[in-house]
Formats: C-alpha cells, sequence, structure tokens
C-alpha cells in the first residue's frame, strides 16, 4: 500500500513538473526565442526595405482597376497612381507594425505557416501587402512567441494601424471588430478599397476562436488612388 | 555494458526525451495559441 502511495505520489510530481516545464517553455521561452528572430529581423529590415523600394513598381493607371466592377462610372483619367511592391520571399521580413495605443512595434514576416509566425506577424500570402488595394491579412500570435497581439482586445473602432513596408507608411482606421470560428475565411475575402484585417487566437490562452480587427486605409502612399476608385464604385453603385 | 555504453545510452536517452519533449510542448502549446491564422 505504502509502495503504491509513495509512486502514485512521484507520478504526480513528474506529472506536475511536466506541466509546470510547458508553461514556462510557451509563456517564457518562446517569448526569448521571438525577441531574438525579431532583433535579427529588425537589421536585415533595414537592407531588404532599400531592396525592395528600388523594385516597386507604378502601375499603369489608365487601365488598372482591383476590383471587378459592373456598369463602372467613367474613372478620372490619368487615375492616382499605384504604387506596386513585390511579394516577398516566404518566411522574410518585408515590413513594420506598430500601433501605440497597445505598444506594438513588430517586424513583418510573410507566411502564416507555424515557423514564420514563431518569428512574428505574418502576412498571407495570396492577399495583397498591406498598403495596397484589397484585403491585406495579418496573423500574429496572442500569448505565446512574443504575443504581439497580446492586448488586440483593447483596441476600438476609430483607432489607428500603421504599417510600414517599402512603398512608406500606411496608416489605417479601424471600423470593425469580430470574434468568428477559425473556419470563417471570409474574413480574408477581398474587400473594396484598402483593408488590413488582422487575426489572433481568442480567447486568450485558447485557439478556440479567432479575434478579427479590419481597419480601412485612411492615410498612405495609394490612398489617393484607392478614394478615387472608392468613389467611382460608390457613384455607380448610386 | 561498459561504463562508457551506459554514458552512450543515457545521453542519447535524455536527447530523445529533449526532443519529444520538444514535440509534445509544440503540440500542446498550438491548442493555447496556434498563431491566429485563419487556415
Amino acid at each position: 500500500m505504502q509502495r503504491v502511495l509513495r509512486v502514485t505520489g512521484w507520478s504526480f510530481l513528474g506529472l506536475a513538473s511536466l506541466v509546470a516545464l510547458f508553461l514556462v517553455y510557451q509563456l517564457f521561452i518562446t517569448d526569448l526565442l521571438n525577441a531574438r528572430s525579431q532583433a535579427i529581423a529588425t537589421e536585415e529590415l533595414e537592407f531588404t526595405l532599400v531592396a525592395r523600394r528600388a523594385a516597386i513598381e507604378v502601375a499603369p493607371t489608365s487601365t488598372t482597376t482591383t476590383q471587378p466592377v459592373e456598369n463602372p462610372e467613367p474613372l478620372p483619367d490619368p487615375l492616382p497612381e499605384l504604387f506596386l511592391e513585390p511579394e516577398a520571399p516566404m518566411g522574410t521580413p518585408f515590413g513594420r507594425i506598430v500601433i501605440g495605443k497597445i505598444g506594438l512595434d513588430a517586424v513583418l514576416f510573410e507566411g502564416v505557416d507555424r515557423e514564420t509566425l514563431q518569428l512574428g506577424p505574418g502576412h498571407m500570402p495570396g492577399t495583397p501587402l498591406p498598403g495596397q488595394p484589397g484585403n491585406a491579412v495579418i496573423s500574429g500570435h496572442r500569448t505565446t512567441y512574443g504575443r504581439p497581439f497580446f492586448d488586440l482586445d483593447q483596441m476600438v473602432i476609430g483607432d489607428s494601424i500603421s504599417v510600414e513596408t517599402a512603398l512608406g507608411t500606411s496608416i489605417y482606421t479601424i471600423r470593425q471588430i469580430l470574434v468568428v470560428r477559425p473556419t470563417d475565411v471570409w474574413v480574408t475575402d477581398p474587400i473594396d478599397g484598402a483593408w488590413l484585417t488582422l487575426t489572433t487566437c481568442n480567447p486568450k490562452f485558447s485557439a478556440a476562436e479567432r479575434l478579427i480587427i479590419q481597419a480601412e486605409l485612411s492615410d498612405g502612399p495609394n490612398l489617393d488612388y484607392v478614394s478615387s476608385l472608392t468613389a467611382s464604385v460608390l457613384r455607380a453603385a448610386a | 555494458m561498459t561504463r562508457g555504453q551506459r554514458v552512450t545510452v543515457w545521453i542519447v536517452g535524455i536527447l530523445a526525451g529533449l526532443v519529444l519533449l520538444y514535440f509534445l510542448f509544440e503540440w500542446a502549446g498550438a491548442l493555447l495559441d496556434s498563431g491566429g491564422a485563419i487556415p
């Protein structure tokens, strides 16, 4: 009997140690790993931005539309210039996201696979890059790996998000905050205008849901172009 | 089993345990915070 008690006690102690080790790893060690990745990426980003600035294209504005529009009103010709930068290679840094209200200042990476999100917030391939027309989607960890989006639930409609890429700095204003299921892929669908969608796990310490923040471009290199298109779409719909 | 072999077995066992623990923690960690991506 005493032997059974002793074995059970040691088993529980072992299990408790494992859980404690797990929590230390997830809540502290992953933060250290991420801090190192971000420090390296910050240095790399300086060089990357210089190279990417040289690759910026100005789209031919009199023929370019980003959204199919039925019976469009004549667009102003020429449209304001549309600046486009090429998508970055997977897993590489290409920009920086800053949200002063929650103290976020993190290097952005291309990709939303497990390894990339461990480095920092990641841009979902196939969606436009921040600053460009459409719906740019960025995902980030909530409670581990530097927890970039830990306080995202403190944001309210009207708050600002700043994203710096090779194009320059684009400012977004939050228009919508949602909680959806992880399978609600519609939040990544294209939207008229230029939008930024941030996605993270919800609630904290659970991956059961997704907290979604959708913000509209309110300042940046492509604002004039996007405003012209949006005005045209609104006129056509009227 | 010689002393050298015993030490080798211990080292290999500990390394294998650490690798197993890493994958276990990563798997369990994804339940806490999967990264927030929309599949």
